[in-house]
């Protein structure tokens, strides 16, 4: 009872002396541990880019996708568990249902992230369950533009311009905040969004990784899918080039 | 034999009159007309009766595609209330869903079904609802319903392109269901199936402009005869290059109905 968290950290349900709730502090040190995703809301459309960081070359590739479709405008990307992201997306994906039934129109994405900021709120208030250990983004083209929505695994949610969670959120950050978003346009922020993806990667600690990209926008009548190929192939070629110019740079220094 | 009515003798209503014994032995009737609706009373009730109605839909297979077509009349009994309700749906590429009967109920079936299509969607594994699997999950739909003895009242037609190959379904309010090349649902079923059964038999596989005049001819005659139909209609023709709509009208013809006149 030394270590860490000093026996206040075995239920959801109980404050440490100095009012912390140790175990939704462990879930976000589970989305720290999570591969990369950067996502950028910028002029008419919102990218996604996932760093999936593959342990073994025996895994087939595709498997273990951290980018779904809630409801065919909205995206949902993940950092963190991602087993308990598959819940969160069973559960999005009935909210989403559930309004479309009652109200004939798809839910707003606003509407989408406090529901599901309230579930995920309600698994850090009891003894006998632990809070989500995942970082959920949820992205969708509205009529009002482009929305951004992340959810903490604390029940906090907020709308964001751009946002990079995950392993190299600090870094990725800084990236980000470097761009004009408000003048980006969406083809472009896939290809920033991937070079980002390439910047932040740790080549020492993590060998392989795949990279996931997705948009919504107005380019495709505000569905969010995956980009197709040639988006795919021209944004890894521009990520590629972009690092190898880096490299470049720091050789002749 | 003589009427037993008599004036002077007490009339009970036999009807109304809950007290079989007449152990009171009251002359009055005391029926109490209760304030609650049925429903919250808890007595459960049922739609037994088609309200907005779509009349007939017209289907068959010609040589690499199927055809359907149905007018856009919501009828209020028979008052032509809603008169642009379109009944055949495109659910995916290749499979078309066309209603008839209680126009309430075909609306649930359809939202249902986009419903499903959409869950299906965002799964994004690739697999779609194809027309065989949309008729086997109409079926089980509809029997299920009548089996809680609350049918949709409505009858199904599903159509589109299965392996390449046209598929023409049917499922009835009871859920029992049948694959045709002809399929006539309403009163079409009456008025039309007949003759067009012995065309469609008779021609060695139609082709698509043969089909859609045939198709013309069916609605034309129905309109004649139909007095729930409506002169606008759609046309629908689903082949494996895709699925086509069309919106027409019919032009009637009446000039030979004075010289009917009393023929009976």
């Amino acid at each position: 009872m030394s270590s860490i968290g000093s026996g206040y950290d075995l239920s959801a349900s109980q404050f440490s002396p100095d009012g912390r709730v140790f175990q939704v502090e462990y879930a976000n040190k589970a989305v720290e541990a999570s591969g990369t995703v950067v996502a950028l809301r910028c002029k008419d459309g919102v990218a996604f880019a996932i760093e999936k960081i593959v342990t073994s070359r025996l895994y087939e590739s595709g498997s273990n996708k951290r980018i779904h479709n809630v409801d065919k405008h909205i995206g949902m990307a993940v950092a963190g568990l991602l087993a308990d992201a598959r819940q969160l997306l069973t559960v999005a994906r009935d909210e989403a249902k559930q309004y479309k039934y009652d109200y004939g129109v798809s839910i707003p994405v606003k509407y989408l992230a406090d529901r599901l900021a309230m579930y995920m709120h309600a698994y850090t208030l009891y003894g006998f369950v632990r809070p989500f250990g995942c970082f959920i983004l949820l992205a969708a083209y509205e009529s009002d533009g482009p929305q951004l929505y992340g959810v903490e695994p604390s029940g906090v949610t907020y709308g964001y311009y751009g946002i990079a969670v995950g392993k190299a959120q600090q870094t990725a950050k800084t990236e980000i905040e470097k761009l004009k978003l408000s003048e980006l346009k969406l083809e472009d922020a896939v290809k920033e969004a991937a070079k980002i993806i390439y910047q932040v990667h740790d080549e020492v600690k993590d060998r392989m990784f795949e990279l996931e990209l997705s948009w919504v926008g107005q380019i495709n009548d505000g569905k969010h899918e995956r980009v197709p190929t040639n988006v795919f192939n021209d944004a890894e070629k521009f990520a590629k080039a972009s690092l190898e110019e880096a490299d470049d740079d720091d050789d002749e220094i | 034999m003589l009427s037993t009515f008599n004036p002077f003798e007490a009339h009970y209503d036999s009807i109304n009159d809950k007290d079989d014994f007449n152990i009171g032995n009251s002359n009055k009737n005391h029926t109490v007309n209760p304030l609650e609706t049925e429903a919250e009373r808890n007595i459960r009730t049922r739609t037994v009766t088609p309200i907005v109605t779509g009349s007939s839909v017209a289907a068959f297979v010609f040589n690499g595609g199927v055809i359907l077509a149905a007018d856009v009349l919501g009828s209020y009994g028979s008052l032509a209330k809603y008169r642009n309700l379109p009944r055949i749906h495109q659910v995916n590429d290749r499979t078309i869903l066309a209603l008839g009967g209680d126009l309430s109920d075909a609306d649930y079936i359809k939202e249902a079904i986009d419903a499903k299509v959409e869950e299906d969607l965002v799964q994004e594994d690739g697999s779609e609802m194809t027309p065989l699997a949309l008729y086997s999950w109409c079926t089980r739909l509809m029997y299920h319903r009548r089996t809680k003895l609350n049918p949709l009242l409505t009858s199904v037609i599903v159509a589109g392109i299965e392996n390449n190959e046209p598929f023409l379904g049917r499922v009835n309010d009871k859920g029992s269901a049948y694959k045709e090349f002809l399929i006539m649902t309403g009163i079409a079923n009456h008025l039309a199936q007949g003759w067009i059964r012995t065309i469609l038999e008779n021609s060695n596989q139609l082709n698509k402009e043969q089909a859609e005049h045939l198709m013309d001819r069916i609605i034309k005659q129905l309109f004649y005869r139909d007095c729930r139909a409506f002169a606008r209609y759609r046309v629908c023709i689903v082949t494996k290059e895709g699925v086509e709509f069309k919106a027409k009208e019919v032009q009637p013809d009446w000039s030979l109905a004075p010289g009917l006149r009393d023929t009976e």
